[in-house]
This record gives C-alpha cells, sequence and structure tokens, in this order.
C-alpha cells in the first residue's frame, strides 16, 4: 500500500513506537469481514494522520465509503488520453506485417469464413500417422505418402470442416446444448473460449464414464435451471427440478477422439450426434461428422475449435436476435409448467395403458386432447403439372380386425 | 480459382490485416516483418515531393530510401527474436537502456521520428498558391501564447535552435503536465541530437545536448554535471526489490508535437548546405497544425470558424 511504503521512506525507527502501539489494541482473533475492514481503515487514518505530521510531502485522505483518494476520479481521464496518445503514436515508424501469433487463435479465433488450404497447410493439419498405423477406413480422406506417414486432402477437409460448422451454427441457432470436449494438455484454452462463444458447455478433464447413460448419478449434484429465450434464468422450476438430475448435449464436439471412446459410445447409445476430428489413425466411424485432420498438432486443434466456436456464435446470435423479434427458433421443454400455474389435463394423465384399456382408447385419448396429426403433402410427379395421389396397397386394414 | 483469389486467401482476416500500400517506383520494400509505412497522398509525393519544400529526388531520398534503410536494419537486428514482430515505439522503448542493443535503438528512434516529422507535414499541393499555410487553431494558438508570448516569438526560437544545431538530430515541440501560468501544462522546445528519442521511457537516450560542449571548460556548472550523470530521484522504485521505473530517471512525461529533421540529407539537396535557414523557414510554413493540436487532443478549429482540413488518414 502505498502509505505505507511512505512509511518505510520515512525510516522505521521513526515508526517503531506506532506500530507497537497500534498493534496492540487491535484484535487478535478473527474478526468478522466489516469489523476488520473498520480496524484496517482506522489503521490507515492513523497513519496518515502520523505522516501529516511529518515534514514533507502530504498524503491524500482516504475516503472511509469508496476507498479513493482525490485522485482517483482523475485516473480515469489521464488513462482515457494515454490510450488516445499511444494510439496515435504506436502506429509510427514502420507497419508491422501480418505474422503468426499463436494465442490469436485463441483469444480471437478464426471464422468458418476464413477456412482455406492455405490456413489449414499453415497449421499442419494435413499431417496424418505413420502408414503402419492408419485406419482403412480413412483412405478417402488420404491424398497420399510422405516421409512414411500419410497426407491427409486438405479440401476433404475444408469441406468436413465446413459441414461440421454448419451443423454447430444450426443446432445453437435451435437452442441445442453443445458439448466442446478436448483431453489432451493444451487445448483446454481453446475448449473453454469455443463454449464461451456458442454458449455451450466445456470438458478438458477425463470424462467420467456413465455421465450420460447414468447421468443422475454421475452428474446428478450439478445445478440444473430454466432459462428463457433470452438465456437468462427464469427462477421458481426448482421443484419440477427435482426429477431431471441432469441434461443430455445435444451435439458433442471432440477434439480427441481416440481417447474418449466411451464418450462417443454413450453419445451414439442416446442419439446424440458427434463431431470429431478423425486422424488417420482414428475410426471414422466413432463420429457422425468427421473431420480428417491432425489431432496431434495444438495449432491445427486450436484453429477447429476456434472455427467451430465462432459457428456456435453465429447460431446463438441469429436465435438471439430472433427472440428480440419475438420469433422463438427451438422447441421449448417439454412438461414444464410455469410456477404458479396448475397443470394441464393431458399433462396429469400418464400416456400409458392402464389395465384393461385397450388400443382404441389411447386413440380416442389422441382424438380428444393431441394436436391434429399433421397430413403429409400429397407426392408430387415428376411430370410436370401432374398430381397423384397415393392409393394404398392394403387399404383400411385396420378396420377389418 | 483465380490467382487474385488465392492472393487474398493468403491473408487470414482473422488477424485483423490492414491493407499494405504498393511503394511505387521506388526502392522495393525491405523484406521482413516492418515495412515502410504509407503516407498520405502517396501519389503526389511521389509526382511532386512536397511543394515548396522536398523536391521529388530529394524527398525520395528523405523519406523512402532512407525510412527504408531504418526498417530494413531493424529487420535485420530483431530477426528471430523477442523483438522480431513489435512496432520501433515498442523496441526503442526496451532497448533504451541497453547499451548492447543501442545500435537498434538508433535506427527505431529513427524510424519514429522521421516519420512523425512527416506526418505533421502539409503535404497537399492546392491549386494556385500551393504554399497557403494552414492557420493554427485557436486553442492551440491561445496555448502557444501563452508559453512564448506570441507565435512569432516561438518561431524565432524554434527556428534559431534548429539552426544552430550542429549535426544532424530534431527540434521537437513539446507539452508537459507541469503547471505553469494558471495551466496544467507547459509546452517546451526540445532538441534531440542523432536519433535521440523524447518519449519518456528513453530519457536516458534523449541526447538533448552535443557532448563536446558538455565540459566545465566550456561554462557547465557543476550542478549541470552531476544531474547529466547521476540519477536524480527514485520516484517508482522503493529498495532493491521495489517496480522497475517505466521513466527513466531525471525524465518527465512529455508529450512530442512537432517536430523539424537537421539531418542534412534532408534538405541539403534542394536548398544547398548554406541554405538550412531558408528550408526551417519554408518548414514552417508547410507545418500541419491541426495535427499538432490532436496530438494533445485540443479543437481543431481555427479563426474562420471552419474545422481545419485534416487531410486524408493515411497513416494513423
Amino acid at each position: 500500500m502505498i502509505i505505507r511504503q511512505l512509511a518505510l521512506r520515512q525510516g522505521r525507527r521513526s515508526l517503531a513506537p506506532q506500530w507497537r502501539s497500534a498493534r496492540r489494541w487491535m484484535s487478535s482473533e478473527v474478526d468478522s469481514i466489516s469489523s476488520s475492514m473498520q480496524n484496517s481503515l482506522n489503521e490507515t487514518h492513523s497513519i496518515e494522520s502520523m505522516l501529516n505530521s511529518l515534514p514533507g510531502e502530504r498524503v491524500q485522505p482516504i475516503d472511509d465509503e469508496t476507498h479513493q483518494t482525490a485522485d482517483t476520479e482523475n485516473i480515469g481521464t489521464v488513462f482515457a488520453e494515454f490510450k488516445r496518445q499511444r494510439e496515435l503514436q504506436k502506429p509510427l515508424g514502420a507497419i508491422v506485417t501480418p505474422h503468426y501469433e499463436p494465442h490469436t487463435l485463441v483469444t480471437n479465433p478464426p471464422r468458418p469464413s476464413d477456412i482455406s488450404l492455405e490456413l489449414l497447410l499453415a497449421s499442419q493439419a494435413h499431417m496424418g500417422h505413420s502408414t503402419s498405423l492408419w485406419n482403412p477406413g480413412n483412405a478417402r480422406y488420404i491424398f497420399g505418402i510422405r516421409d512414411g506417414i500419410h497426407i491427409i486432402s486438405l479440401d476433404q477437409t475444408a469441406a468436413h470442416l465446413r459441414r461440421a460448422a454448419r451443423v454447430v451454427t444450426a443446432v445453437a441457432e435451435r437452442a441445442g446444448l453443445i458439448l466442446f470436449v478436448g483431453t489432451r494438455p493444451g487445448q483446454d484454452r481453446a475448449v473453454v473460449k469455443a463454449a464461451e462463444l456458442s454458449g455451450g458447455c466445456h470438458l478438458f478433464d477425463r470424462w467420467v464414464a456413465g455421465g450420460i447413460t447414468n447421468g443422475t448419478q454421475i452428474l446428478g449434484r450439478g445445478k440444473v435451471k430454466v432459462v428463457d429465450e433470452f438465456d437468462q434464468e427464469v427462477p421458481g422450476f426448482e421443484e419440477q427440478l427435482v426429477e431431471r438430475a441432469s441434461v443430455k448435449p445435444d451435439l458433442v464436439v471432440c477434439l480427441n477422439p481416440m481417447e474418449n471412446y466411451v464418450l462417443l459410445h454413450e453419445c451414439a447409445l442416446n442419439n446424440i450426434p458427434t463431431i470429431g476430428i478423425i486422424d488417420t489413425n482414428a475410426n471414422p466411424l466413432w463420429v457422425t461428422y468427421p473431420i480428417p485432420a491432425n489431432d496431434d498438432s495444438l495449432r491445427c486443434v486450436q484453429v477447429i475449435c476456434g472455427i467451430l466456436g465462432r459457428a456456435g456464435e453465429e447460431g446463438k446470435t441469429r436465435r438471439l436476435a430472433a427472440a428480440q423479434a419475438g420469433n422463438i427458433t427451438f422447441t421449448p421443454a417439454d412438461g414444464f409448467v410455469m410456477p404458479g400455474e396448475e397443470k394441464t389435463e393431458q399433462q396429469k394423465l400418464p400416456r400409458v395403458l392402464k389395465l384393461g384399456a385397450s388400443i382404441e382408447e389411447l386413440e380416442k385419448q389422441d382424438a380428444m386432447g393431441n394436436r391434429p396429426l399433421k397430413k403429409d403433402p400429397l407426392p408430387r410427379n415428376f411430370i410436370e403439372g401432374e398430381v397423384r395421389e397415393r392409393v394404398p396397397r392394403f387399404h383400411d386394414a385396420k378396420k377389418d380386425l | 480459382m483465380s490467382l487474385r483469389g488465392i492472393c487474398q486467401r493468403l491473408r487470414p482476416q482473422f488477424s485483423g490485416v490492414r491493407q499494405l500500400s504498393q511503394v511505387a517506383g521506388s526502392s522495393q520494400q525491405p523484406r521482413g516483418l516492418l515495412q515502410v509505412p504509407p503516407l498520405r497522398d502517396e501519389e503526389i509525393l511521389q509526382r511532386y515531393g512536397i511543394p515548396g519544400l522536398y523536391g521529388k529526388e530529394t524527398f525520395k531520398i528523405a523519406w523512402y530510401d532512407w525510412q527504408g534503410q531504418m526498417v530494413r536494419r531493424i529487420n535485420d537486428l530483431t530477426a528471430e527474436g523477442t523483438l522480431a514482430h513489435k512496432d520501433p515505439k515498442t523496441i526503442l522503448l526496451q532497448t533504451a537502456r541497453d547499451p548492447q542493443q543501442a545500435a537498434l535503438f538508433n535506427y527505431a528512434s529513427m524510424a519514429w521520428n522521421n516519420h512523425f516529422y512527416f506526418d505533421k507535414i502539409n503535404i497537399r499541393a492546392e491549386e494556385g498558391d500551393h504554399n497557403q499555410p494552414i492557420p493554427i487553431p485557436i486553442e492551440l494558438e491561445r496555448e502557444l501564447v501563452r508559453d512564448f508570448s506570441s507565435i512569432e516569438s516561438l518561431r524565432t526560437e524554434l527556428l534559431a535552435t534548429a539552426y544552430s544545431m550542429f549535426g544532424p538530430g530534431f527540434v521537437w515541440l513539446v507539452r508537459s503536465a507541469l503547471a505553469h501560468k494558471n495551466s496544467t501544462h507547459r509546452w517546451f522546445i526540445l532538441t534531440t541530437y542523432l536519433a535521440g528519442s523524447p518519449l519518456a521511457g528513453a530519457h536516458n537516450r534523449l541526447q538533448p545536448v552535443d557532448m563536446n560542449t558538455q565540459n566545465p571548460a566550456s561554462g557547465l556548472t557543476r550542478e549541470d554535471v552531476l544531474r547529466q550523470s547521476t540519477p536524480q530521484n527514485y520516484v517508482g522504485s522503493f529498495g532493491g526489490y521495489g517496480p522497475k521505473p517505466r521513466v527513466s530517471y531525471g525524465g518527465i512525461e512529455v508529450v512530442p508535437c512537432l517536430c523539424v529533421n537537421t539531418w542534412q540529407h534532408a534538405w541539403m539537396f534542394d536548398w544547398t548546405l548554406a541554405g538550412k535557414m531558408e528550408f526551417l523557414e519554408a518548414w514552417w510554413e508547410r507545418v500541419e497544425w491541426n495535427r499538432v493540436a490532436q496530438a494533445v487532443n485540443l479543437r481543431t478549429e481555427t479563426r474562420s470558424g471552419d474545422l481545419a482540413y485534416m487531410g486524408t488518414n493515411g497513416s494513423t
């Protein structure tokens, strides 16, 4: 603290008696926070008055409420002017040509519109593994062999990456929960940034088996919340959330599928689509949307993760803009009632077959409360202007029963 | 895919790329991480120089060749080091206190000073009387008159200082945060020999005097000698483990607003070695005062009531 350092300048000896007397009446027990703050303020004021009694520069008093000095308000103005002058002075002398700065891949990631073969090549996305370790399922992604390793075809990488970005954007636009997973060392920053941009979740430690298939147990301690169309939490649903101890992601982006096969298997069991970086030794069938690229290069992983994060950000932006305009782009969660409202008849009756009931009664139930089924549009024949009505081959089979 | 498409994709937009200017008709841009910055109205400069001040060939030497050489030397000295991607101001502040890197400081400071000098010159050539000087904004004029008693005396003092400097250097008009005459600021004239820098962070490389004249025999008092050789205060550091001060010992924070380049290659070809004073007077007529006011955040309104013409924004 400034005042203490000024005190040091004056010399320790002149302060020693005051220090001891100040310490005598300070409590040695653990005080509450407010009383300890009050103690430090008293100490500050006593040092101020002692220093002001000495010849030389006077110290500025500290305000008890705001803990500021008289100069504090000026600091903002001075800093703003300093920044303005720096903007004028810094570019003088020479232009710094564009160059690779590793931190910008995480702090300012590239966008799907920045996908280019040059970017992927510079990020070493084309380098596969040794030819003896390949998975033959990746043959379509491989350009050739050089120096004993497989070279991934970058036009395939670009195409698959663009497709994955479209998937991420679409899921984010429909308020889907995206989970970004990257468990290798160094991938944490990129994964967190991507999750932050798209409004999803991140994972950079080991995936605990059963997080999706046994979610109530593994992730049951976590907090679940209900949010509105503006991503703001809506209070009052605590009782209704008791039964839903965990949620499942709607899309999983995995940066190292080789180590996260358990997670990908759980996703497959639960019909959760997955995106993954597939190297030449990885199994492309483990993920729904493979991105053939080099998963061992941190630069390549950060580029891909950054692009997918930006894609999610774009979808989220569109969704929030639509919500501002009054359009809801997603299906609201099922089975909730607004706090304070009663459950409707439809929600009260469970749709299970009761003892003695039959299929006809269920059909009557459907006819009572449910929305009418949307009929498929008539198939239009390719012959111009002709519309043929589809005639069922076995008509009204059920009625005969 | 077209060649142009490939070239456009070679520049990743996410890194915030600025369009680099083509330095046509002159020596090529130095290869490396730093390049010569563009000035405003490059075409006019390359065709005519600065009317009334520099001819076409002299301008090429004073700007394109000289700045290119400074930038080339910076690239050579910073290649594959920690300062490889830094702008000249950052380089000069970091190397100011290191005698091992004195050469790199010189080139970085020279590049910064030279660009600062040309940035504050009115480059535009209007129809008819192209030597019409730009009027000084009112607020700036008020502050200068307060500290120099009149614009004429400021002009006389600045040009006389520049004329009497023997050897290459720069003469600066700076504003400090020292209180003076009911104002929180004070304007000074500062000289820097060779490639000295007026920035506070490089105060030990201010090089304000010709050291050949700084000895007791030339009239220097003992206090002056001590002031030049010993630290004056320890503001900002307390003891051996204190934080390193950002301002060099004895330095004060000044904002450089205007400078004149007295390096001989800049004027001797057009004005001859005997015509230094004529060059300085012609330079005074070509000062762009609204950019001087912009440096210290003063309004650019002149007496006529219109906002003074700022010129196209080419370099800031």
